[in-house]
């Protein structure tokens, strides 16, 4: 449950529940209102004061559908291992403060280990107020179940070393009615795409994806197949990409689906090579969306191909 | 009122209103705060621990116009029969924990009778972050002419789960309700279902940011305008039909009556839709700034320009 201290605050802006909130610090020493505390799993995780040591431990507490959430602690936490969010229903957040909008949360989640940050199995997860580091050839975050929620984080593919199989979110089977909204993507090299393998019947949207330098292959990729596959929605997405950098597709889709993409009032700018390239012409259908003008020559010109 | 516990949560503090908050189980153990609790009818339903079991008794202690809120608990919520949501001024949230994830909230409703689940005839009524699931053949909402200032926002409406039938339908009005708003709502269907949303008669009402999702077969009608429908706006809704999904007619008018009775702005349509709008009689309706979607690209959208008659 949320959480109230001395002062009055309710720490974290914790959303309504009647599930636990698991407190997680980024390491074994942490401070709370200026006061030094040792996490451990030995803790209960029930307040911010007997926060756990990984979010692992506190995966393993959550029950399905009864609004548990965990809550880690500003910082960097840096996973040792893949850790599984299997209970229905749960929250992995970080602190939003009074923020209401971010490119970049306080809260860090990266890994040491060659392996998957987080593997959610667990349908209607969200994950939310989160900077993702993922490990160089690996998933930030493997979805395998529906109705995933994501919003407010931030995804880095600038810091793995360049690498194609380093991906920010990725769906995998059971991934449909995915929500992907307010987050921002990061990449200056050939990385894997921000968003890859996403499912049918999603909506993403409200997300900007930024490329400073380097060739980028596909900044988000569609890759599902058969009827599963079809009718995401990418709408008032922003695609930026700097006159050094190659963003070789926008919205990119590998299916065999017709119909599966639709792509609505997104914005790409003039460094993207395709906006919209998927397999087959007829597998994304798109309206209103617009690649920049350098200099404004042209104000911005329709987009009209889709491979 | 929102409530302080022991841990210093407010309870209820969902809608911020000066009313009761009453708590509702889906089933007859659940948990809060890590604790198994029974559920029961004969709790004041006052606490999250002493949740009552049906949403029916919910809605039967609530007052009149005293800003209640009734708080569905997460997880799946059966009914045996109709809602009969007659209390005026009453919300009913489900309770998400977190921002809703609007096309798939974590609190649904089913019903095992062939019958609407919610029947909502009185004023004031607000309904957030719940996905219904109606049964095949019965309308999810139904909502009278009493029903002025009815809000549903942030729902998500199942029509995977019924059988195919025309009579299926999401949303339906019964009578001249006024100033109702429809906002961030879903639909997704798999076939030939009936109206996701019929708003005949309706006066001054809005339905905004939704989502229409087919992924196989032909959803004739999405939208209904009929007879007496008046100063209906539908902006910025998004229609998407997958693999070889059509829609006959995204908004369907051929009961419309009334000139220019209803608006459509920065509605976007896929390809494969007969006709954007569909048998409208001549001036029923105005347009601006929608477009259909181009497969493969092509024409990159069309400002769509017809008014299909």
């Amino acid at each position: 449950m949320a959480y109230l201290n001395r002062h009055g605050f309710l720490l974290g802006v914790v959303p309504d529940t009647t599930g636990r909130v698991f407190w997680v610090a980024p390491s074994s020493t942490y401070s709370i209102d200026g006061f030094s505390y040792s996490a451990s799993d030995g803790n209960d995780g029930l307040s911010p004061e007997r926060a756990l040591l990984t979010l692992g431990a506190a995966s393993a507490k959550c029950n399905d559908n009864c609004g548990d959430i965990i809550m880690l602690l500003p910082g960097t936490h840096t996973l040792t291992a893949a850790v599984t969010i299997s209970a229905a229903g749960v929250t992995v957040m970080g602190m939003p403060g009074v923020e209401t909008a971010t490119v970049r949360p306080r809260t860090v989640l990266t890994g040491s280990a060659a392996a998957t940050l987080l593997s959610i199995t667990g349908a209607n997860s969200e994950i939310a107020w989160l900077h993702i580091i993922p490990v160089t050839a690996q998933i930030g975050l493997d979805i395998a179940a529906t109705g995933c929620h994501i919003h407010h984080c931030s995804f880095d593919l600038s810091t793995p070393a360049a690498n194609v199989s380093t991906i920010g979110a990725g769906w995998g089977s059971l991934g449909a009615f995915a929500y992907v909204h307010h987050c921002v993507v990061f990449c200056d090299s050939a990385q894997g795409p921000g968003f890859s393998g996403i499912y049918g019947r999603s909506i993403f949207e409200y997300c900007t994806t930024f490329q400073s330098t380097g060739t980028w292959a596909a900044a988000w990729n569609k890759s599902s197949t058969a009827d599963a596959g079809t009718a995401s929605l990418f709408r008032n997405n922003d695609f930026l990409a700097t006159a050094d950098a190659v963003m070789a597709k926008g919205i990119g889709g590998s299916g065999t689906s017709d119909s599966q993409g639709f792509c609505f009032r997104n914005f790409f700018s003039d460094s993207v090579t395709v906006a919209v390239d998927f397999t087959a012409a007829a597998d994304a259908e798109i309206a209103e969306n617009y690649q920049a003008g350098v200099g404004a020559t042209d104000g911005g010109v329709l987009i009209t191909a889709t491979t | 009122m929102g409530r302080l516990t022991a841990y210093g949560v407010f309870h209820g503090n969902v809608q911020k209103y000066p009313g009761r908050t009453f708590y509702v189980a889906p089933s007859s153990e659940y948990r809060v705060n890590g604790r198994v609790y029974a559920a029961n009818d004969n709790y004041d339903g006052r606490e999250p621990t002493k949740a009552l079991r049906t949403i029916s008794r919910a809605w039967a202690l609530c007052t009149a116009n005293a800003g209640d809120t009734i708080v569905l608990l997460p997880g799946a919520h059966s009914i045996s029969s109709s809602i009969a949501a007659s209390v005026a001024g009453v919300s009913m949230v489900g309770m998400n924990s977190g921002l809703v994830n609007w096309i798939q909230p974590r609190v649904s409703i089913t019903i095992t009778a062939t019958d609407e689940i919610i029947n909502v005839t009185a004023a004031d009524i607000k309904i957030q972050g719940i996905k219904f699931i109606p049964i095949t053949a019965a309308k999810a909402i139904d909502f009278s002419s009493a029903a002025n200032r009815l809000q549903i926002t942030e729902c998500s409406f199942d029509f995977d789960t019924p059988a195919v039938s025309t009579s299926t339908i999401g949303i339906a009005a019964t009578g001249a309700a006024s100033n109702v708003l429809i906002n961030r709502c879903y639909w997704y269907s798999d076939g030939a279902q009936g109206l996701a949303i019929d708003m005949t008669a309706t006066l001054d009402s809005t339905i905004q940011n939704c989502v229409f999702t087919l992924i196989a077969g032909t959803w004739a009608k999405i939208i209904g305008v009929g007879a007496a429908t008046d100063r209906l706006m539908i902006r910025d809704c998004d229609f998407v039909a997958g693999g070889t999904s059509t829609f006959t007619g995204a908004i369907e008018g051929a009961g419309a009556t009334i000139d220019s009775g209803v608006c459509v702005h920065r509605c976007f349509f896929p390809d494969q839709t007969g006709e954007a709008l569909l048998n409208f009689p001549a001036g029923k309706a105005e347009i601006a700034e929608c477009y259909i979607s181009g497969i493969g690209g092509g024409d990159g959208g069309v400002l769509l320009t017809d008014i299909g008659t």
